[in-house]
């Protein structure tokens, strides 16, 4: 990832923002080097037909944070993490959506079979709404 | 129960027996495509798994350039799959 905020802000004394965006948003972590959706792993974050179209799948997709206690988990002292804010009222295009499988875990996933290429399109345009936060290091 | 994938369950599983054997024990059972605990006790266990997971995975697998980029994307998954898990048991720890 490359646009956003250049400098690095502090996960533990960003906490009272990341709460506040956490009312209207859910988040998305990403690596420094890492496409926000990728990698898509199949089994994990995606599931194939056995045409090698994308199948429905309401367990697998994107992960996304929606409390300050997943965040925690997921970014420990030392590490340094993309934050990317998604609208918990996104509009998803056909054949998506996004769900809230509890109080710390949101996904985006697919409703209906799609290809490869059709899928790929749509991530792309869902992934354009969410807006880079800033990239986040945490301390002890 | 939980429902998940062969292949997340399989993640799971080998990240547990690696670091956790409590865990591993917990969520070696089942169907290849559920996990489920039993008790308050295990969803301690699974919880604190969760907690501390990603930073264990980092430190043995440090993903210079992206070549752990897999099992620490698998480690937050783990994350994740905890709260469903929690979630779906009704436990609250």
């Amino acid at each position: 990832m490359s646009k956003g905020k250049k400098s690095l802000l502090v996960f533990n004394e960003e906490l009272e923002l990341i709460e506040k965006e956490l009312k209207k948003n859910v988040i998305r972590t990403a690596n420094s080097r890492q496409n926000p959706q990728n990698p898509l792993r199949p089994g994990k974050e995606i599931t194939y037909d056995k045409s090698g179209n994308v199948e429905p799948n309401s367990k697998t997709g994107i992960s996304l944070a929606a409390s300050v206690k997943q965040l925690e988990k997921i970014i420990k002292p030392g590490m340094k993490k993309w934050l990317l804010a998604v609208d918990r009222e996104s509009v998803m295009p056909n054949g998506f959506k996004l769900q809230s499988d509890n109080i710390h875990h949101w996904s985006v996933v697919t409703t209906q079979p799609m290809t490869k290429d059709d899928y790929d399109k749509k991530v792309k345009k869902i992934i354009k709404n969410w807006r880079v936060m800033g990239r986040f290091v945490r301390y002890e | 129960m939980s429902n998940f994938t062969k292949e997340q369950k399989e993640a799971f599983v080998y990240l547990s027996e690696k670091y956790d054997q409590q865990v591993f024990k917990i969520v070696n059972r089942g169907a290849d495509n559920e996990i489920y605990i039993e008790s308050e006790e295990e969803a301690k266990i699974i919880d604190e798994f969760s907690n501390k997971i990603c930073a264990l995975v980092i430190k043995d697998y440090p993903d210079h350039e992206r070549k752990d980029e897999d099992i620490n994307a698998d480690a937050e998954m783990i994350v994740h799959m905890v709260s469903d898990i929690l979630s779906d048991s009704g436990y609250d720890v």
